[in-house]
């Protein structure tokens, strides 16, 4: 396999957890590319979280082998450097965070990197100001909404400057605002070259991918851009999931004779194609 | 509720002088202090240096009554303390009733040993209350330094404590809200059946555990995919530095808390 550092390539995965009697993946194959943002789709126990747990080594594979950024993640001499390469940010930031305020929080990583004083402030500096809060950087990360929390996490991760940032449903706590928020920091991330792996369950946030990517008990049910995807409900449904209520509603208007021009996956497109 | 209100183990994100020093001069001094409550010997000594700390405490401008919050944690013990040693150390028989007798000896020593445990808790209180606990992992680690020849895990061994610190108050938080559930189901935390209390109370600590497991781990993964290492070669924002009129006045403390022993 070529190996490429802008990459991550999963090939032929397949992990199982200790006494568990079926695979949380089954000989999963994908490709991740930077300066892209993906988003892997799934019901619950689909595979999605370990996914994205393979993806930066936090998980190794049982069978098959993921390849980080050029780095094989079963070794365990790589892990520093794919951890360095790949971020993550989880679902629930609250238990996860060990600053005693925002800046410390998200000096973490870099602190760890071995980074010197000047360095660590400059990265935590940019990325509290990507994500739009350097107004609560020495407030303690308790006092702080869920939403303002996820951003910080987001803010922790960004300060390692990956070349990959994987969500693992960073969005699914959140109320409707808070997740836009987080969302509109992954595109800015995207427009600066990190590759997005954003894994979640609400289809609506596929429709800003480059790429989705469907998973379903384990295997990888099916793949491509979003409007080619999830624009057809029957396809949608085959592949386990609800279509999105947009393009139900624009397929009804459709079956009514209103002539529809591209695919329609949210309520904005919806409403600016009423509008045309 | 137990649980319910405590600070002690809970940092302060509040701009005082303590909480600027440096850690490693607010262990040292807190250090000093156990020891020396420990050597005194006299409640006079005792008294004093309880008034010493109060004064530092003031002089710091930190608030004092989270401080003194953290005693409630301790009432008990220190209530037990006292009734056991007063009760049960032989000495001049100043009060008798029945089988009980209060000697004043036992009295004394009761008096002590509660003093004691008050101002260990305050001194603990007010170091765990003015230093994050990054900074107190970063201090106890650069004091503790030397062990590492030795082949103790300092690193480790210090983010332990200091996690531990971080999950004190969650770990409160956590059982008010199982008392709460199990009281909303009709648990009786209040009742006067010992064995009906004990069964009610199990219910809160399977789940209380299960939650602090997870937590843990939730955070041991977090921290290892922010490349943490167990702290070696780790760098700081804030690097820790020990400022000449912090050193004089830690120093100053120690040596007022040392002459209370020779002096008095």
């Amino acid at each position: 396999m070529h190996v490429n550092p802008h990459q991550i390539v999963v090939e032929d995965l397949s992990f199982t957890y200790p006494r568990m009697p079926e695979p949380a993946l089954d000989n999963v194959s994908q490709r991740f590319r930077q300066g892209r943002f993906y988003v892997v789709l799934g019901r619950n126990g689909s595979g999605k979280s370990t996914l994205a747990l393979c993806l930066n080594g936090l998980l190794t594979p049982g069978k098959g082998r993921v390849l980080s950024c050029g780095l094989d993640t079963s070794r365990p001499g790589n892990a520093p450097e794919i951890r360095k390469q790949v971020a993550i940010v989880f679902q629930a930031p609250d238990t996860r965070m060990v600053g005693s305020t925002v800046e410390e929080e998200v000096a973490f990583g870099p602190e760890n990197l071995g980074l010197a004083p000047a360095v660590i402030r400059k990265r935590v500096d940019e990325a509290l100001g990507l994500a739009g809060i350097l107004d609560i950087a020495r407030r303690q990360p308790q006092q702080l909404s869920q939403g303002q929390k996820q951003l910080v996490a987001v803010a922790g991760a960004v300060a390692m400057e990956p070349s990959f940032l994987i969500s693992d449903e960073s969005t699914s706590m959140l109320d409707v605002r808070s997740q836009a928020g987080v969302l509109k920091l992954y595109a800015d991330l995207r427009e600066r070259g990190v590759g997005i792996i954003h894994v979640t369950h609400f289809l609506e946030e596929a429709a800003a991918a480059d790429h989705v990517v469907i998973l379903e008990g384990g295997r990888v049910a099916g793949g491509g851009p979003p409007g080619e995807l999830l624009s057809d409900p029957t396809r949608v449904r085959d592949l386990g999931l609800d279509p999105l209520p947009a393009t139900m509603v624009a397929r009804e208007l459709a079956t009514l004779g209103h002539i529809m021009d591209g695919d329609v996956l949210t309520a904005e497109e919806l409403l600016q194609w009423s509008r045309a | 509720m137990a649980g319910r209100g405590i600070t002690i183990g809970q940092y302060l994100a509040v701009d005082t002088p303590l909480n600027r020093t440096d850690p490693r001069l607010k262990l040292s001094a807190v250090v000093a202090g156990v020891i020396l409550v420990f050597l005194y010997s006299t409640g006079r000594e005792l008294l004093v240096f309880g008034v010493l700390l109060l004064v530092t405490l003031l002089a710091t401008r930190l608030p004092l009554l989270p401080v003194l919050k953290s005693l409630k944690t301790v009432w008990v013990i220190v209530l037990v303390t006292f009734l056991l040693q007063a009760f049960l150390t032989p000495g001049e028989v100043m009060w008798h009733r029945g089988f009980l007798s209060v000697t004043d000896t036992g009295l004394s020593n009761g008096v002590m040993l509660s003093a004691r445990v008050v101002l260990l808790v305050i001194l603990l209180a007010a170091l765990t209350m003015t230093t994050a606990p990054l900074d107190l992992a970063d201090g106890l680690q650069s004091l503790l330094l030397p062990l590492n020849y030795l082949k103790v895990p300092v690193s480790q061994v210090t983010t332990v404590v200091s996690i531990t610190l971080m999950f004190i108050p969650g770990i409160l938080e956590q059982s008010h809200k199982l008392v709460k559930a199990q009281m909303a189901r009709g648990a009786d935390f209040e009742s006067a059946n010992l064995i009906r209390r004990v069964k009610d109370i199990v219910p809160v600590l399977v789940p209380l555990f299960v939650k602090v497991f997870h937590d843990a781990d939730d955070l041991a993964v977090a921290m290892d995919a922010r490349v943490y290492n167990g702290g070696r070669n780790r760098t700081r924002l804030y690097p820790l530095e020990i400022r000449l009129l912090e050193k004089v006045l830690t120093l100053a403390f120690i040596s007022a808390a040392v002459a209370i022993k020779f002096v008095l």
